[in-house]
């Protein structure tokens, strides 16, 4: 690697060169921006306003149940309020705000000037904003969704919930959920190979490593979830049976897949707030964090052990007790790698200096909090004791302990610690400290006696309650814990408001903080360094004070920008070893276009105009496929794609760069949602209670056909890649065409058999699964062809060859992943069955 | 230190949240920690065990995380740090939840089995099976044919075990004093056994949401000895009530009886059996007193009382002819 | 291929743990299908067929994840190694050792309770 010295100064025009190419436009164009730092805070912001909404919801609820046979709304509105205080909280603010804080925070944490996919990220933002709305909307059109945030079947059926407000849930959150996949898989990509030069694993900030294991988490738990809402909606809109008994469906099988996503999605959203933990923790008590190796062992033991608990929420569902059991342990085995690190972070304290300060103050306020929280999740963990409370005010207080004590408090915790990042200004002493009190204060007299409540058998979600239960007193409590909490958010709100008006200006590294994220000048400006240094340990502004100015001379690599494009580092995602140069897409129209076309789709479904929804899909395509031709060797990615001479290859012109990593990644989230279809598959035929009816009537030889022609496929294109790898593009049009040609014969024999087959997707579960599951093949197999001949058509141009070889090696993954599933789809949609009833 | 002053009110303010419900006492009539079977007892002991133990856990953590923050520091070397860390990491992280979690899973999952279904030797328990609709209990008892709604009688100081369905959504069977909850799903068939140690009445509540009148799904279940207990079955099982002359009979039988069955009257199966209607402590599981007068007040005013039940409005008849209804229905306790 | 395997790759930052949630769905779903065909008369008890093979299912695990993590140890231990990868040796074989643990722990209920009840 060649470091580009350039003797920049900060008045050189070297400066007006980067923010000529990093620059954010104004007014309408705005819209275009996709820079990790504005759309970061765009998440937050709007999360922010969500968390208010669902706050005011949450007032309402505390109202109504402050004295005993109250009527300020109805059982209809109260329904509507609590189910959507839990959407709200769970989905459209928890969740998104540590994305949005991620996708601020990594790539300055990283020392790279963005993430890897920016105009995933402007998209994400768009289909959260979007999606929000459109559920939001449905307060306004008294049609909100009324089954509760875990949206069980048959209650929210169409049977037992006619009206829109169901779809209002499945849709919008399915839309959210776009949103939160492609966070994920953009900040997998970007830790794992946009590291700063020498940032090796075990050299990354301990934030870094949690956010790898969340977004991971994210990519894994989110499609369970998202095929169980399209399926859902297909019975509603469609009317097949996927969760009808009578017709070999089955409803529990929607409560494994929601909370099949719904466990993970809590530590989704607590692993973040325990990186805000150990981040803050060794500033503010000036020494590193105690066990960085034990943390990391614990956050990703966190993450998988997490997967194995989602039954401890069904445990009064009637499953057999040994299988609870394996649940129940699970669910407590989960107490060690957590007790991990708050024994961790206790230690760091106890051989540090603590400073005190705001954040420290929040830092203390989640201690107590959360681990009261944690302690009675072991409590329900154990199954007998999980019978009495399951569905009491026991849970809803044990929850609001973990989430709130494990994610708002850390987050407050990390918004006064970066608030100089975000506004170049010191968070206020006096005021925060009033907020904090407040909140505090509130929130435990809230929520501690609502475990009693619980105890005392109130049961969670009911409108009213008769006096003489022993129920009054805790409620009101309760009811006036909650207005003191809610003083406490306003004070919090008019302390961020005002200390953009009135904070102190900080000083460079107010904290003197060791991650590099405080080596950017505050407010950071796009591109976050003017040079991007080399990283020999993990506290470079401990061991390097200096940094900030070398880095803003440009004494570092990559310093210059007068070839116009925007530039970071790809680095091995081990070793942190430079391998190309990643040029990244400018400012776009496109993602906001895309998301407005997927809104309208969205829309369209709820109001069922099918037509619109079919048309504006198409249109979604166009736009998604037109955004993936400015890629590669296209002008408009790089416009002078010249480099330097013996400076590493722009990624374009390598065979492996973060959109092959991207597409593995995406490709696993698929896989999620495929194994979660083939769950839901195997299950009906072996747990439901009504068995499967019917036999498969899909024939065996044009699938067995279909394997072969795309073994052939994928072998000849592995062999194109091979030549293209070693330099040769001979005729590498034709072959890919050539292989897009078997990969159509292939998806016109599946359809030919799923014509066939004759099947009665509305009679039984049985067939309307195995019509899904075959017309999720099809879609696959069409999508690789489609996107494979768009590459012969760039070859033709001229876009794609032996120079710039990079773009077939995105695509190839996904002709392996379809052949994957093709191939195993056929054994278990088709060999399973005959084995089963054989036996 | 500003902030460590405000540490030193923490305790006072978790005292004070603690002891203002403990003032109020254990019992109520949902109370878990009031129990009056051996599966409720079983799940109280293990609450009071686990709180004491997980509260001492949790004012350990406490103190010592404050403490961390109030102490100063001594130098350390190196070494020294680094065998501090390890007592730290693996006294606290492994071993403190790692035994905890070991003695919770021994202790606690017995306490479980004994709750479950297992066969007995001797005398069966006593099966009854209930089933749910939104929002009422259909309660059948099969060896007897005797068929009631939103109440429960149970002979006491013998298991009970109770086979749930449901006619719709999903709902949860739960009374509180006597056991766990277990949900009744549609399709399926729970089991819950079920014990009252002495002759009594508790209260249930469906405890899994199932829709607009999730909180008026109540049942109240009445313990009686054994002798009393077979005494109701018989007469229950015998009884045939004498229909209503008149008008209002007719408009019973055209309008109440296609969906509501009174023994040896009507037929209808889609709404509670009426046939104890009389006898029974609530009306609407839950939504009134079934006091003198409620049965009149429940017909005229229901849809405002319980909205979104199935029941039509009564707007076509007569006041007079639904009073009269009223009066007999309450005469309809065995 | 063979960089894949080894003890220093990052995978064994993964493995550990996947191996248990593979075997955890294993038993999960054997349990299921064993109970659907082939269940037990309840008045067995815990000591069933059904149970002695869910819980012989644990020991291999345990055996294969022990020796992953001896192998991860010794390659930490070789200090020819980059620091970057002698920490992921280090890391993979907790994770590998955080699994046996795990399953030791999840077959646990298999002494305690009969299998379709």
């Amino acid at each position: 690697m060649t470091e580009r010295q350039a003797g920049a100064t900060p008045d050189n025009p070297q400066e007006d060169q980067f923010d000529a190419v990093w620059g954010n436009p104004r007014g309408w164009r705005a819209l275009t921006i996709v820079n990790h730092t504005t759309i970061g805070l765009r998440f937050m912001i709007t999360g922010l306003v969500f968390f208010l909404i669902g706050g005011l919801l949450a007032m309402l609820i505390r109202t109504q149940l402050a004295l005993p046979g109250q009527e300020v709304v109805g059982p209809d509105l109260y329904n509507q309020a609590f189910t959507m205080h839990g959407t709200l909280m769970m989905f459209l603010f928890a969740v998104p705000m540590m994305e949005g804080l991620a996708v601020y925070l990594i790539p300055k944490m990283i020392g790279a000037r963005d993430l890897v996919f920016p105009r995933l990220s402007s998209l994400g933002y768009w289909c959260y904003l979007f999606g929000g709305i459109i559920l939001c909307s449905s307060l306004f059109l008294d049609l909100a969704p009324k089954a509760g945030w875990f949206m069980y079947t048959p209650l929210s059926s169409a049977a037992h919930t006619p009206g829109a407000h169901s779809d209002f849930w499945l849709l919008g959150i399915t839309f959210v959920e776009i949103s939160a996949v492609s966070a994920g898989v953009e900040l997998v990509v970007s830790i794992l190979r946009s590291r700063a030069p020498g940032m090796a694993l075990n050299r990354m900030p301990i934030y870094g490593w949690y956010i790898l294991v969340m977004a991971m988490m994210i990519v894994v738990g989110f499609p369970p979830l998202i095929l169980g809402s399209i399926l859902l909606e297909l019975e509603r809109a469609a009317g097949m049976p996927f969760f009808d008994p009578s017709r070999g469906g089955d409803p529990v099988l929607w409560q494994h897949l929601f909370w099949l996503f719904g466990h993970p999605e809590v530590y989704i959203i607590f692993l973040p707030a325990a990186g805000i933990v150990s981040t803050l923790l060794p500033v503010f008590c000036g020494r590193p964090l105690v066990g960085y190796r034990w943390v990391v062992l614990g956050v990703i033991s966190t993450g998988f052990i997490s997967f194995g608990l989602w039954v401890h929420h069904m445990f009064t569902v009637g499953i057999p007790q040994l299988a609870q059991a394996f649940f129940s342990a699970a669910s407590m085995l989960v107490a060690i790698p957590t007790a991990v690190q708050v024994f961790s972070w206790l230690a760091t304290l106890w051989l540090g200096k603590p400073r005190y300060s705001l954040p420290m103050l929040w830092l203390v306020g989640f201690l107590l909090v959360f681990v009261c929280g944690g302690l009675t999740g072991v409590m329900l963990a154990l199954v007998p004791f999980d019978w009495q409370v399951h569905d009491t005010h026991f849970v809803v207080a044990h929850m609001h302990y973990v989430l709130v004590g494990g994610m708002f408090f850390p987050l407050m915790a990390g918004l006064y610690y970066w608030m100089p990042h975000f506004s170049g200004r010191m968070p206020s002493e006096r005021l925060g400290r009033w907020g904090f009190w407040l909140f505090f204060a509130g929130f435990n007299i809230t929520f501690l006696i609502m475990h009693w409540t619980g105890l005392l058998g109130m049961p969670r979600r009911i409108y009213t309650y008769e006096t003489g239960l022993g129920w009054d007193l805790p409620n009101l409590i309760s009811s006036v814990g909650s207005f003191i909490m809610a003083i406490g958010v306003a004070t919090l709100l008019l302390d961020f408001v005002l200390h953009f008006r009135f904070g102190r200006r900080a000083a460079q590294n107010p904290w003197q903080a060791d991650t590099l994220e405080w080596a950017t000048s505050l407010p950071p400006s796009p591109y976050n360094f003017a040079s991007l240094p080399r990283i020999e340990d993990r506290h470079p502004l401990w061991t390097r004070p200096d940094l900030p100015q070398s880095i803003a001379r440009g004494e570092h690599s990559l310093a210059t920008a007068d070839h116009g494009r925007r530039e970071t580092w790809g680095t091995d995602a081990l070793t942190g070893r430079p391998s190309e140069i990643i040029h990244l897409p400018g400012n776009s129209l496109l993602p906001f276009i895309a998301a407005l076309c997927i809104g309208v789709v969205c829309i369209s479904l709820l109001a069922k105009g099918y037509w619109i929804a079919l048309i504006a899909t198409v249109a979604s395509i166009g736009v998604l496929l037109r955004w993936s031709w400015e890629n590669g060797a296209h002008p408009a990615a790089a416009p002078d794609a010249r480099t330097q001479p013996g400076d590493l290859p722009l990624h374009s012109r390598t065979c492996d760069g973060p959109g092959r990593w991207g597409m593995g990644v995406t490709l696993l989230a698929n896989g999620s949602l495929y194994l979660s279809m083939l769950f839901g598959w195997f299950y009906l035929w072996t747990v439901a209670p009504g068995g499967m009816t019917g036999e498969a009537r899909l024939q065996h030889w044009p699938l067995l056909l279909g394997i072969g022609l795309l073994s052939a496929a994928v072998l000849w294109l592995r062999r194109c890649l091979k030549r293209l790898r070693a330099g040769d593009d001979a005729q590498l049009a034709g072959n890919l065409t050539a292989v897009t040609g078997l990969g159509l014969a292939q998806s016109a024999l599946l359809l030919w058999a799923l014509l066939d087959a004759g099947l009665a997707p509305r009679a039984s579960a049985h067939d309307a699964l195995l019509m899904f599951a075959v017309i999720y093949l099809l879609v696959h197999c069409v999508l690789g062809c489609a996107l494979l001949a768009l590459q012969s058509w760039r070859v033709r141009l001229g876009l794609v060859n032996a120079e710039c070889p990079y773009e077939p090696f995105v695509v190839a993954p996904l002709w392996q992943y379809n052949l994957g599933v093709l191939a195993s789809g056929y054994v278990a949609l088709l060999l399973f069955p005959l084995s089963w009833s054989a036996s | 230190m500003n902030g460590a002053r405000g540490c030193r009110r923490l305790p006072t303010l978790t005292a004070a949240a603690l002891t203002v419900p403990l003032l109020g006492g254990c019992s109520g009539p949902l109370s878990i920690l009031d129990p009056a079977g051996p599966m409720a007892q079983g799940v109280a002991w293990l609450w009071w065990l686990m709180a004491i133990f997980f509260s001492l856990v949790l004012l350990a953590v406490g103190a010592l995380w404050i403490h961390a923050l109030r102490r100063t520091p001594r130098e350390v070397t190196v070494v020294e740090a680094r065998r501090i860390e390890k007592c730290w990491l693996i006294g606290g992280g492994l071993i403190l939840p790692g035994v905890s979690i070991l003695a919770l899973l021994l202790l606690g999952t017995p306490v479980g089995q004994r709750m479950l279904p297992l066969p007995v030797e001797g005398e069966q328990p006593l099966r009854i099976d209930i089933t749910a609709h939104q929002w009422w209990w259909e309660v059948r008892y099969p060896d007897s044919g005797v068929v009631t709604a939103n109440q429960l009688h149970i002979p006491a100081g013998r298991p009970v075990d109770l086979h749930l369905g449901s006619a719709d959504v999903i709902h949860s069977f739960w009374v509180p004093r006597l056991g766990g909850k277990l949900d009744m799903i549609p399709g399926r068939t729970n089991v819950l056994r079920l014990q009252a140690d002495q002759p009594g009445t508790y209260r249930g509540q469906c405890a899994e949401f199932c829709g607009t009148q999730h909180t008026h799904m109540q049942i109240v279940v009445i313990a009686h000895a054994e002798a009393d207990y077979q005494a109701w079955v018989e007469e229950r099982a015998k009884r045939r009530v004498t229909p209503l002359a008149g008008a209002a009979g007719e408009i019973f039988a055209t309008h109440c009886g296609t969906c509501h069955r009174v023994a040896g009257v009507s037929d209808g199966a889609r709404a509670p059996d009426l046939s104890d209607i009389g006898s029974r402590p609530t009306l609407g599981a839950g939504v009134l007193r079934n006091e003198p007068g409620a049965i009149a007040r429940w017909l005229h005013e229901h849809r405002r009382l319980k909205q979104g039940n199935g029941m039509p409005a009564h707007d076509d008849i007569d006041d007079n002819q639904l009073d009269a209804i009223a009066e007999w229905l309450e005469t309809l306790a065995p | 291929m063979r960089a894949l395997l080894s003890p220093c790759h990052p995978l064994q930052l993964v493995l550990g743990l996947l191996l248990w949630s593979l075997w955890f769905v294993l038993i999960y779903g054997g349990l299921s299908v064993l109970c659907a065909f082939a269940a037990p008369p309840a008045t067995q008890g815990q000591w069933t067929l059904a149970n002695l093979l869910l819980g012989a299912s644990a020991l291999p695990l345990f055996a294969f994840s022990g020796w992953l993590a001896l192998r991860g140890w010794r390659a930490a231990s070789n200090i020819e190694q980059s620091s970057a990868r002698r920490f992921v040796a280090l890391t993979g074989a907790g994770i590998h050792v955080i699994g046996m643990l795990a399953t030791l722990f999840v077959a646990l209920p298999l002494l305690i309770l009969p299998p379709c009840v």
